[in-house]
């Protein structure tokens, strides 16, 4: 019988395994991961699980229910593998006991980046597992203040959990704007404003020098001149792709595991996906890896589908999301290029959508509260359609009507 | 199971779903091909309407996710949901949509 290793059982190894036996699948399919917990959705972390007011109801984001692994002959272990052997085909668990198999997948997704220094301790965390998050919301209780490290989309988002929880929130950044690289100028600065009428206060071009532990908090010394004490701190200054497995089994990496639009790695038989996977993306093919929840549900949905001998290529529209207060942001595309005019559809401040465009096609586009118009344009910005700008702009034309008239 | 009025069909349009609250219930009405469907509007995987969703091909897109349901059948379609959406029965009288409750 045929075997199927997935070794990460984040969401994308837990995608993975149901489109195997989704798609009729019946070998053997083995999942494991380091993780205590059967496969979850991580978005839930910086938000309800350190909101939620019942300790025993703070978390429901299970990818599956608990009886789907043994429903569909999953064999879900919780330990991660130390070693992998490609010639041969197996796979050495912490246990000790080794695993042969067929194919592999490697989803084993990202890490939290740590400040030199400054490791986790009883008053300085990073957020990445349930086990942290579930550290963090302990600490939270009866905390005045924090320091939030880096004001990217995580830091973001505790930020606004630690505010509606009443905690003074100081968010340190280096960059002079928030999310330079991921938002327009004009919402990166709409965005800040919305934390600073939440209470939040921003050190924006701030460098953290050094952080002293001492019994109830930490001492931050942050350039150019600002020491101050805060009961705990929140490092959110991005993640690190878990490589260091694949490395070692001689897998081609190098800013995440190197695939293709197949998810194949260099090692026959052997894929990756998700946060871990670095792949060539957009038409000019230059390596990236994406930290988002969509894809590390839909590249190892297409890695499965692979695995099991179809040819399906993973070329996504990125597409992510963060809800802040009662802000749910989405965006479209990637900021990565000139853009030449920006037209806004704009209900109220809390309900818009923000096109960029370049040469007449919608390269980007961000939505506050309006998921539906977003979608409504995914088609045009995935086939660079051109577009008369006057009509997008004019809120008298329906967006469905424009996209209609456009591939009719 | 009683019939109750949840809108008035002049009130609902191609492509774009329609919420309607009945007591405590909160639906959502899809207008397909001439035909008035019925679905519950909070979504299966995680809160949001589905009424703020993209409806096209018969199928109810969430807004926050992108799962996608089947408005006449209410089946899940695609990751990330796998429970299927409750749907209603849906009578139109005299230009008023009926939904069984």
């Amino acid at each position: 019988m045929e075997t199927i290793l997935i070794i990460g059982a984040g969401q994308a190894g837990g995608r993975a395994a149901e489109t195997l036996r989704a798609q009729g699948f019946d070998g053997s399919v083995v999942l494991a991961g380091d993780e205590q917990h059967r496969p979850y959705e991580r978005p839930a972390l910086s938000k309800t699980v350190l909101t939620a007011a019942d300790d025993n109801d703070c978390f429901s984001a299970w990818l599956h229910s608990s009886d789907f692994y043994e429903t569909n002959k999953i064999d879900w272990i919780a330990d991660s593998v130390e070693l992998l052997d490609v010639r041969h085909r197996t796979a050495t668990l912490q246990s000790g006991r080794s695993i042969g198999f067929d194919k592999c997948l490697i989803t084993t997704g990202g890490r939290a980046r740590r400040l030199p220094g400054t490791p986790d301790s009883g008053h300085v965390f990073t957020l990445r597992t349930l086990q942290d998050a579930m550290r963090v919301r302990t600490r939270m209780v009866g905390a005045r203040s924090v320091a939030v490290i880096g004001g990217g989309f995580l830091g973001l988002e505790f930020a606004a959990s630690a505010r509606a929880r009443g905690i003074d929130v100081t968010v340190v950044e280096a960059g002079e704007q928030l999310l330079e690289r991921a938002l327009p100028r004009e919402f990166s600065e709409r965005l800040r404003t919305k934390h600073e009428q939440n209470g939040v206060r921003f050190m924006l071009g701030a460098k953290l020098i050094s952080s002293t532990e001492e019994a109830s908090g930490v001492t931050l010394s942050i350039a150019p001149n600002v020491s101050e004490r805060f009961d705990f701190v929140v490092v959110a200054i991005g993640q690190e792709p878990n490589e260091a497995l694949a490395r070692a089994s001689g897998l081609t990496t190098g800013n995440g595991i190197h695939v293709d639009t197949h998810c194949r790695t260099s090692a026959d038989g052997f894929y990756a996906a998700g946060d871990c996977a670095n792949f060539p993306f957009g038409v000019s093919a230059r390596r990236l890896r994406l930290e988002s929840w969509q894809n590390a549900q839909d590249q190892a949905i297409v890695a499965a589908r692979n695995m099991l001998g179809e040819s399906v290529e993973y070329r996504p529209s990125p597409w992510f999301w963060t809800d802040q207060y009662d802000w749910n942001v989405q965006m479209l595309g990637m900021l990565d290029g000139p853009v030449d005019q920006w037209i806004e559809r704009q209900t109220s401040i809390d309900k818009t959508l923000l096109m960029g465009l370049r040469n007449n096609a919608i390269t980007y586009a961000l939505a506050v509260n309006n998921g539906g118009e977003l979608r409504a344009i995914r088609r045009l910005v995935e086939q660079a359609t051109q577009v008369d700008p006057e009509a997008l702009a004019d809120p008298g034309v329906k967006l469905r009507q424009l996209e209609r008239q456009a591939h009719s | 199971m009683t019939l109750q009025f949840a809108a008035n069909l002049e009130d609902l349009n191609v492509d774009e779903p329609y919420a309607a609250t009945i007591g405590n219930e909160q639906i959502a009405l899809y207008l397909v091909d001439g035909e008035v469907y019925a679905t519950h509007n909070v979504c299966t995987h995680q809160f949001a309407l589905l009424s703020d969703g993209f409806l096209e091909d018969g199928c109810i897109e969430c807004p926050l996710h992108q799962g996608k349901f089947d408005v006449k059948t209410g089946a899940a379609l695609c990751a990330p949901v796998t429970a299927p959406i409750r749907t209603y029965k849906v009578q139109i009288e005299k230009g008023a949509v009926m939904v069984e409750l």
